[in-house]
């Protein structure tokens, strides 16, 4: 039986509880509002802890420097926020590239630029996916609550580890300063890198396309080549070859979307029945909870589908809903960006309605949303 | 109680957030779910300073305020600029010595006044626990935990062991006015 504490904690403190649960012992950052929190936290406990604290000296700096560390054998987190996650892309990409474990929590605010710093946003989501040059895919993971916080980056480190893969976490402001009642377990069960056990295991290869190839600690005395350019199963740069490049973009492409299963995880609910549907995720998801059950008291059936993992993403869910639905609602915190995914899925078998709203702080309002559902239906 | 939404307001080191927090815990210790956004002004000093807390015996789904049962306001700026949240006949508490409240104001809300920052002042030599003062009149009009869950907050809650007994003092004696 696993030990729980209950806690009442911001979302941002509860990344970094179940950054120390996961066992992360290295932390690099640059403060950047409102992710600092969860860099003050870290600060604090994880020296107590054994753990490296380390504050670069910049973005940059930071995402090269936890590069380092997962290839010193370290469990690694970082965190951030839109400007500084732009400048983080290049590293984030060397890092899929080079299979590197780590964990990238970014605290979405108003952009862009410097924007509204302390205001909440959702407008990184297609950035978390598709910021990195060339064909990439790294997993994105959104918690809607404090609790879902502790989950989700303990199951981020998971995927990291055992995929070789940086895995990005994405909050917004709101749930970063938001305090809830948390429980936090007292320890989990996180995948231990593998090792090559003898040479015949390559570090850049692997037979099965959903296993990561083992990867060998640095400083140990095993000779491995680490590059950022087109590699082949030992390392050898290799920048003319079709097929070189192309195994290795195709495999690391396979790595994450043949393990979808494992990553994709949504909620659906009230979806058997639904006239007026909703498809959300993050912050955003607690307002559509409100408004479907304000919906069904006044006898309009409503659900929705919120979306835990962003990517790699299923569209299964968000099809189901629409077959029963006359129309699909896609409310967030940007100018529109989940709503493209609903498009995609569902074409025009239902009515979508895109409801973006952003700045200044503001949240979508659970009665904004039964207003609206209610005269997209007529009632 | 289904569901209770309140605001405390003031100014920064009027000791506001630090307030939602024992209000928080308490909630927590009677089993109860609770949800606290804070916003503050960007001024270093002298800036305003906000703690939204939603309170309910079920699970919260939607964790934010939007019509208030309860305000609490400890500056004359933030009881004009929420009042407008404060659903009709909902408690308004306040610092009698620092906000003046009008009859048109009293008619429209319940109003609760307490002198806190004096009677924190004179029970245990400092103005600092106005704060829990006016927690223990909320809690007293309001009946949303029992006072012990509230004392054992502030236990755990405090840092400063020496500050603990003057905190529950001033809890205490807030309680009092409005629940003998």
């Amino acid at each position: 039986m696993i030990n729980l504490r209950r806690a009442f904690l911001t979302g941002n403190e509860a990344i970094a509880e179940g950054a120390l649960v996961a066992g992360c012992n290295f932390y690099v950052g640059y403060p950047i509002t409102p992710s600092s929190e969860i860099m003050h936290y870290m600060a604090r406990e994880l020296p107590k802890r054994g753990g490296v604290f380390f504050q670069a000296e910049d973005e940059i700096a930071t995402i090269n420097i936890a590069i380092g560390a997962s290839w010193g054998g370290a469990r690694v987190m970082t965190a951030t926020s839109g400007p500084g996650f732009s400048l983080m892309q290049e590293g984030i990409g060397y890092a899929i590239m080079t299979e590197t474990p780590l964990v990238i929590v970014n605290v979405m605010r108003v952009g862009p630029a410097t924007g509204q710093a302390t205001k909440s946003a959702q407008g990184d989501l297609m950035q978390a996916r598709w910021g990195r040059h060339g064909d990439q895919v790294a997993p994105v993971l959104a918690p809607e609550s404090p609790q879902e916080c502790i989950e989700l980056v303990i199951k981020a480190f998971a995927i990291s580890e055992e995929l070789r893969v940086p895995v990005i976490v994405l909050i917004d402001e709101f749930i970063a300063h938001m305090r809830e009642v948390v429980e936090i377990p007292s320890e989990v069960r996180i995948p231990i890198r593998r090792r090559p056990k003898d040479p015949s295991e390559t570090p850049f290869g692997s037979p099965d396309p959903r296993v990561a190839p083992p990867m060998p600690p640095l400083g140990e005395g095993y000779y491995v080549l680490v590059t950022g350019s087109t590699h082949n199963e030992l390392g050898y740069r290799d920048t003319r070859s079709f097929e070189t490049h192309f195994k290795l973009a195709k495999r690391l492409w396979n790595k994450v979307w043949l393990n979808i299963d494992k990553l994709f995880e949504y909620e659906a609910w009230g979806i058997e029945d639904s006239e007026i549907g909703f498809v959300t995720f993050g912050s955003t998801s607690r307002s559509v909870r409100r408004a479907c059950k304000l919906l069904r008291s006044k006898g309009i059936k409503a659900g929705y589908v919120r979306l835990k993992t962003l990517w790699p993403l299923k569209l299964d869910p968000i099809v189901e809903l629409s077959e029963k639905s006359r129309a699909v609602i896609v409310p967030e915190l940007s100018l529109g960006q989940l709503v493209l995914d609903v498009e995609r899925g569902i074409g025009d078998s239902a009515k979508i309605i895109s409801y973006g709203k952003v700045g200044g702080g503001e949240p979508i309002y659970p009665s904004e949303l039964v207003k609206l559902a209610s005269k997209v239906l007529g009632k | 109680m289904a569901r209770l939404e309140l605001r405390l307001a003031g100014l920064g080191g009027h000791g506001i957030i630090f307030m939602g927090r024992i209000l928080g815990y308490a909630a927590i210790y009677a089993g109860k779910d609770v949800a606290m956004a804070t916003s503050y002004s960007p001024a270093q000093r002298g800036g305003w300073s906000k703690a939204d807390l939603v309170i309910s015996d079920e699970p919260i789904d939607y964790p934010l305020v939007s019509q208030l049962d309860v305000l609490v306001a400890t500056t004359q700026e933030m009881l004009m600029s929420e009042l407008n949240n404060l659903k009709p006949n909902g408690i308004l508490i306040v610092d009698r010595d620092l906000v003046k409240v009008s009859d048109e104001i009293c008619s429209k809300y319940k109003v609760y006044a307490a002198s806190a920052m004096r009677i924190s002042e004179e029970i245990i030599g400092t103005s600092r626990a106005a704060n829990m003062v006016l927690l223990g009149v909320l809690v007293a009009v309001t009946s949303i935990v029992e006072p012990k869950y509230v004392e054992e907050s502030i236990r755990n809650t405090v840092r400063r062991k020496e500050m603990i007994e003057p905190n529950i003092k001033a809890f205490n004696k807030g309680y009092s006015i409005y629940k003998k």
